[in-house]
């Protein structure tokens, strides 16, 4: 600690050189926070999926509806333990745009028993059961809209047309705390699958996708592929993914983010380190004098390393504590944006273990060559 | 009689320039007494600096013994080179050589890094060595704040500020008017009469070298003892 002032010194001898090179370190880094908590929402978003929940789908496409008459064979089906159908519901409210809220049509009961966890608390699925056209909110849509129990919310969906009119006049009957890590269900709407599978005009008698909950998740292959072999070669085939799996292939759609990511940071990062290397390398040569004053009043060699590498750690670790401060003040806006929950911790920690390496291999080459020093030489100005 | 302090046995230096090399000193016989302040003389070229740096430690010897406060320091591994330097040498350089960033205080007080004094204890030092070359007033200063004398000052309290057995001095005045030369040398005279310092100094003039209690002349590398004339 007796020298951190010396290192501190170090750092700041031209403020102004500095000062540009802590904002680009920065940058960097804000850049890497930022990015790597995107790609850590996305795969927390696919790792935080159910093990034992499939999804059945069209193996057309998936906006293409299937009847409903295929329940009673899927839950017939050896392996499976529950399933309820669902009707993508997706609307908006309050707004021209075509969405801004995430919705889906379920069957209260058969939902209850098939998603595996406590998201939508009990009583807001009975209180669905006992309304028509009850919807049951999330916490943060309800604060956004400054929706209560009671208030009446008319809603337009993105597919389907109310055979009454354009809106859909829900009433919302319950208000969920939002589930970060279930992605599927964890922040939307619910509405009455009846209410609106027998009020739209077109695709009466049909479900989106089936959720089916198996009753061994390390069985859940199997039974996807006994669902959609009793479906084959039928005019409405299936295609059964573990919801994990939907959740990866959907992310895939949009392209190898990750690589993109990384490849990205890789730039930014291989730029950043001839950037702070050679304002290590400049700032060493241009000490040089000083440093042999150092070795004159007694610091050995490894002490004078040590201090050059102690100064590139502290101005790497001090930018990117700032940098990575930064990217976790506007994680949550990622969650707001895109949906995806951040895991803040290892992306810090991974960003912190990164601006150590990038210290130690910016500053080892001034700081070996300032270990090397002759003083006789650096003295004598040769 | 007493060991010396300083005791120089058949030294030799050569330096390599490209293919050439190059012998600065030919078999130095040196020997200087504790107390004692000696002045090197001699033109330029003549190894004066060379032969400094052998007794401070900063470089060894192609051949030869030096023996420094009773150990022999030309056979010591760099490391321990440098801890014995911090031990037993202060250092003052013609150009001051102090840190451009750091307060008079810092300055001084850089040598105590080395040892285990509390940080309370570094500082009471520093003050107590800025005191004695009288410049407590500036010690919040940085050396671009301070005249040349002041600079070579702070750079004195920092050579004694770890109460070292030698001060080693390279033309402490060259770079300094008249006046300054004359208050900066009794200083060291003080260092050395009052404080018991042991100083060997290096300087071209022969008004400085005056205030030494020896001087001895080099000449093309070889050691010429001269008597001493209007020592003050």
């Amino acid at each position: 600690m007796k020298f951190l002032h010396l290192v501190w010194v170090g750092v700041w001898r031209k403020p102004g050189r500095a000062l540009l090179t802590l904002a680009s370190v920065i940058n960097a880094f804000l850049l890497f926070g930022l990015l790597q908590g995107f790609v850590s929402g996305m795969n927390g978003a696919v790792a935080d999926t159910h093990a034992d929940v499939l999804v059945t789908a069209s193996r057309v496409s998936q906006l293409e509806p299937l009847p409903i008459s295929q329940l009673p064979t899927i839950r017939a089906t050896p392996g499976v333990r529950a399933a309820t159908p669902v009707i993508i519901f997706h609307g908006a409210f309050r707004t021209q745009a075509a969405v801004n809220v995430r919705g889906f049509a379920v069957d209260p009961v058969s939902f209850d028993a098939t998603i595996p966890d406590e998201t939508i608390p009990a009583a807001d699925v009975a209180a669905l059961e006992h309304t028509r056209n009850g919807v049951v909110l999330p916490a943060r849509l309800a604060a956004l809209f400054r929706l209560k129990v009671g208030d009446a919310m008319p809603l337009k969906s993105l597919l389907w047309v109310n055979r009454d009119g354009q809106a859909w006049p829900q009433q919302v009957v319950g208000v969920y705390q939002s589930n970060a890590h279930d992605t599927l269900f964890g922040a939307a709407l619910l509405a009455n699958f009846d209410y609106v599978d027998q009020g739209r005009t077109q695709s009466n008698g049909t479900a989106s996708l089936y959720m089916v909950r198996v009753a061994d998740p390390s069985a859940a292959s199997q039974v996807a592929s006994r669902i959609d072999a009793q479906f084959a070669n039928s005019p409405n085939e299936t295609k059964t993914e573990s919801e994990r799996q939907l959740a990866a292939d959907s992310i895939k759609q949009i392209g190898d983010i990750g690589f993109v990511v990384s490849a990205i940071t890789g730039a930014v990062f291989f730029a950043l380190l001839f950037s702070v290397g050679a304002m290590m390398m400049q700032s060493v040569r241009e000490r040089t004098p000083e440093l042999a004053v150092l070795k004159t009043l007694g610091f050995t060699d490894s002490a004078v390393l040590t201090l050059i590498v102690a100064e590139s750690l502290v101005m790497c670790l001090f930018a990117a504590a700032i940098g990575l401060g930064l990217a976790a003040m506007l994680f949550p806006l990622i969650r707001v944006g895109i949906g995806f929950n951040v895991h803040a911790a290892p992306v810090l920690l991974v960003g912190l273990l990164l601006a150590v390496g990038l210290a130690l291999v910016s500053g080892l080459p001034p700081a070996i060559r300032g270990m090397r020093l002759s003083i006789v030489d650096a003295l004598a100005g040769r | 009689m007493a060991e010396p302090l300083v005791n120089l046995r058949s030294v030799v230096k050569r330096y390599r320039r490209g293919r050439e090399v190059v012998e600065v000193l030919h078999s130095i016989d040196l020997e200087v007494q504790a107390g004692e302040f000696l002045a090197l003389m001699g033109p330029s070229g003549s190894g004066k600096t060379t032969l400094l740096n052998l007794i401070g430690g900063l470089d060894r010897p192609t051949a030869g013994e030096v023996v420094v406060a009773g150990e022999r320091i030309d056979d010591l591994s760099g490391g321990e080179l440098a801890r014995w330097r911090a031990r037993h040498v202060g250092f003052i350089f013609q150009f001051y050589n102090l840190m451009p960033t750091l307060s008079a205080e810092a300055n001084v007080e850089l040598p105590l890094l080395l040892t285990n004094l509390s940080g309370g204890q570094r500082k009471r030092n520093a003050a107590a060595a800025l005191a004695l070359v009288g410049l407590t007033d500036r010690a919040r200063h940085r050396p671009g704040e301070l005249s040349g004398g002041q600079q070579q000052r702070v750079a004195i309290a920092r050579a004694i500020v770890a109460d070292p057995t030698l001060l080693i001095c390279d033309e402490p005045t060259g770079d300094l008017d008249r006046e300054t030369t004359e208050d900066i040398l009794r200083l060291l005279q003080l260092l050395n009469r009052e404080q018991g310092k042991t100083l060997v100094m290096v300087t071209h003039d022969p008004k400085a070298a005056s205030f030494a209690s020896r001087v001895v002349h080099l000449d093309k590398g070889l050691l010429v003892d001269a008597p001493l004339e209007g020592a003050a």
